[in-house]
């Protein structure tokens, strides 16, 4: 794994659960794929706070930089898909 | 190699709202503060809290902090400490209008103070009217707290080790703990942290139960830590749980699914609530609903491919109910499940929310433990706060909104002792090479190469042990089934190799320290709770079904050495008022 790659991984600890799952269940099918630009917006999305981030993603809030708004739906798919293993 | 060390005055394990709590007071008071955090602070678990912080401010209903106290004291189911309840129960308001000032937005009332909302388990009189008692910043409590706390620690100058794990406490031969031996996760060097005093502040150990509603990092890491320095853990067996998690992933589904009408079926379909509670059905106290749950699956009428859970059942109530009644529900399920409970019902198991034990603390946060004379010898330099002590002000079970409350009272009280304590030992007594060599080789084992198992697999069968033999089901039998098979786990555990051993951002060595904490804590929980042989608070035995006050009014302390149990009498003595004898409960 690159130091990046490491870095990301861990910060994806997160203060509550549902975002443990979250970006968990992104890491493992959806990060990998991601070019430049989507590390990048997902580095972002990691520096924002656990609540606006659980929001954000379960569409409560919507967010005016496009890159993230690209990877919600990313996130959700691979929160599904690990939902029906 | 030559280590770095640095010094401190105070250092503090954890950056949760009792680490900063107790980081800020003693800033504030111009003391060399550091905090460890293995996220950084802003991450930690307090930001989970919704509910609300308890206090006696009397801003919507009349309220006194005694009749707080009374319900502490019978919420606890008579094992907490009335000591420290009272203590808290008077500070409450204190620590509140301290918070305001800090900058949480707290809910108003239209004449400017703080709103208050009522929760289960709050009365005025001693058990008589509602009582409203609990102020929020809405539905993010915890967020914010932590938030302010974490500027204020800023402003104050504390400093910051983010990003660093904390191995094991350095201990002299005398029983000073004089800080700490951790690594930097980024580069993997690691460092002595000297201190004069430290305080363990790493939260609760929720991840030892498969389904759970904490966050990952909850490992019990600083329970783990103090049990390894000769601590024992106190009250483990009380461990609070919710009875509807989404199966496997954790997360709550409100009691407000069944209070619209919902109702939970096995795998015949059966409404099985009706036969353990007649009457009340699915809206049974939670601890009778839980077990009902962990019943059905236990006598092979559970649901899904592994028969490992129950299903929650909505359907009935039509898309227009839930849509408009439960949407936050439905949006959980969608997300996190893949499914409408509008069309298919949701699989659920008990979950594990909080653990009322912990590090052995008295009202000042310093750690006590049986020495010499008492039960309660402090250990020089040693303190603990929040989940991961306990004072014990929750005793065998916790109300809503006094968590909060623990964390902030508790924080600010050790910090406040330690400040004494600075003032009284003024040098660091010489470090203590032995202890930091047994850290050092601790982290050094998991450079160890060659076969061995893997770390998740072992992690993923001890929640299943955990869950299986000492969750909501508990008897002498099934409990000590758990206790073999984690005592092979134990082993398995010194045996498991990492594959990765780059120095950088190692991810897998932390992971790995954190499941041997969870190994100790997991083992601490189950020899408690096969010991208390009767039924309190969230301690529910099938064998053993009433409360016993007359052979189990005392606290359980576990001990790492032999897994060996020992027991110390509740101080049922309050400061200035009279003691509340136990009483049967009635809600």
């Amino acid at each position: 794994m690159t130091l990046p790659d490491a870095r990301t991984r861990w910060r994806c600890r997160r203060g509550m659960l549902e975002n443990d799952l979250l970006l968990g269940s992104f890491l493992e099918q959806g990060y990998d794929e991601l070019d430049q630009e989507g590390r990048d917006a997902f580095e972002r999305l990691l520096g924002y706070p656990d609540n606006l981030l659980l929001d954000l993603v379960l569409g409560r809030q919507q967010t005016v930089d496009a890159g993230i708004a690209r990877l919600v739906p990313l996130i959700r798919a691979a929160t599904a898909a690990r939902a029906s293993d | 190699m030559k280590l770095t060390t640095r010094k401190f005055d105070a250092l503090i394990i954890g950056a949760g709202g009792a680490g900063l709590r107790a980081a800020l007071q003693l800033s504030n008071a111009d003391a060399r503060v550091a905090v460890v955090s293995k996220v950084f602070p802003t991450r930690s678990h307090t930001v989970a809290a919704q509910g609300g912080v308890n206090a006696a401010l009397a801003n919507v209903l009349p309220d006194s902090w005694h009749w707080h106290m009374f319900d502490t004291v019978k919420g606890s189911d008579y094992l907490g400490d009335q000591d420290a309840i009272e203590y808290m129960c008077r500070a409450a308001p204190k620590v509140v209008y301290e918070l305001e000032h800090f900058g949480v937005p707290f809910s108003r009332l239209d004449d400017g103070g703080i709103y208050q909302r009522a929760f289960g388990g709050q009365s005025q009189h001693f058990g008589k009217e509602q009582a409203a008692r609990t102020c929020a910043a809405a539905d993010r409590t915890g967020h914010a707290i932590l938030h302010s706390l974490y500027q204020q620690n800023l402003r104050a100058r504390t400093h910051f080790f983010d990003e660093y794990f904390a191995i094991d406490l350095i201990k002299d031969d005398a029983g000073h703990v004089l800080g700490v031996v951790a690594f930097e996760i980024l580069s993997g060097e690691p460092i002595v942290i000297e201190a004069k005093t430290t305080l363990i502040a790493t939260g609760g150990a929720g991840q030892i139960f498969r389904t759970n509603t904490n966050a990952l990092s909850n490992t019990g890491d600083g329970m783990a830590m103090a049990l390894r320095a000769g601590v024992p853990l106190e009250d483990m067996e009380f461990v609070q749980f919710h009875p509807t998690g989404i199966a496997g992933r954790g997360m709550l589904i409100t009691e407000g699914a069944r209070g619209e009408g919902g109702f939970l079926i096995n795998d015949q379909g059966e409404r099985f609530m009706e036969r353990y509670a007649p009457k009340a059905k699915d809206l049974a106290s939670r601890d009778v609903v839980s077990r009902a749950i962990a019943i059905e699956v236990r006598e092979g009428r559970g649901c899904g491919r592994n028969k490992d859970h129950a299903l929650l059942d909505l359907r009935h109530l039509g898309a227009d109910t839930i849509m408009k009644k439960l949407p936050g529900i439905r949006e959980m399920s969608l997300t996190f499940l893949g499914l409408d409970p509008i069309e298919k019902p949701i699989p659920v198991f008990p979950t594990c929310h909080y653990s009322m034990g912990g590090i052995p603390t008295n009202r000042d946060g310093q750690v006590v433990v049986p020495m010499k004379d008492t039960p309660e010898d402090p250990v020089p330099g040693l303190y603990a706060a929040g989940e991961t002590a306990c004072v014990s002000v929750h005793g065998a079970n916790r109300l809503g909104g006094n968590s909060l409350l623990d964390i902030l009272v508790f924080g600010r009280a050790a910090a406040n002792h330690i400040l004494d304590y600075l003032e009284e030992n003024r040098f660091h007594r010489p470090l203590h090479q032995g202890s930091v060599d047994q850290a050092l080789a601790r982290l050094a084992r998991w450079d160890r190469k060659g076969d061995g198992e893997a770390v998740e697999p072992l992690r993923r069968e001890l929640r299943k042990v955990m869950e299986d033999h000492c969750g909501v089901f508990r008897t002498a039998e099934v409990m000590q089934e758990g206790v073999t098979k984690l005592r092979a786990l134990r082993e398995r555990i010194d045996n498991a190799v990492i594959r990765d051993h780059s120095r950088t951002f190692n991810t897998a060595r932390v992971e790995a320290m954190e499941l041997e904490n969870l190994m100790d804590c997991a083992m601490a929980t189950i020899c408690s709770a096969l010991g208390r042989e009767e039924s309190r608070g969230a301690h529910s035995r099938m064998d053993f079904p009433d409360r016993d006050d007359e052979r189990w009014l005392k606290h359980s302390l576990y001990s790492l050495q032999d897994d060996a149990m020992d027991y110390k009498p509740v101080r049922t003595q309050p400061v200035t008022v009279e003691s509340f004898p136990p009483k049967e409960r009635v809600y």
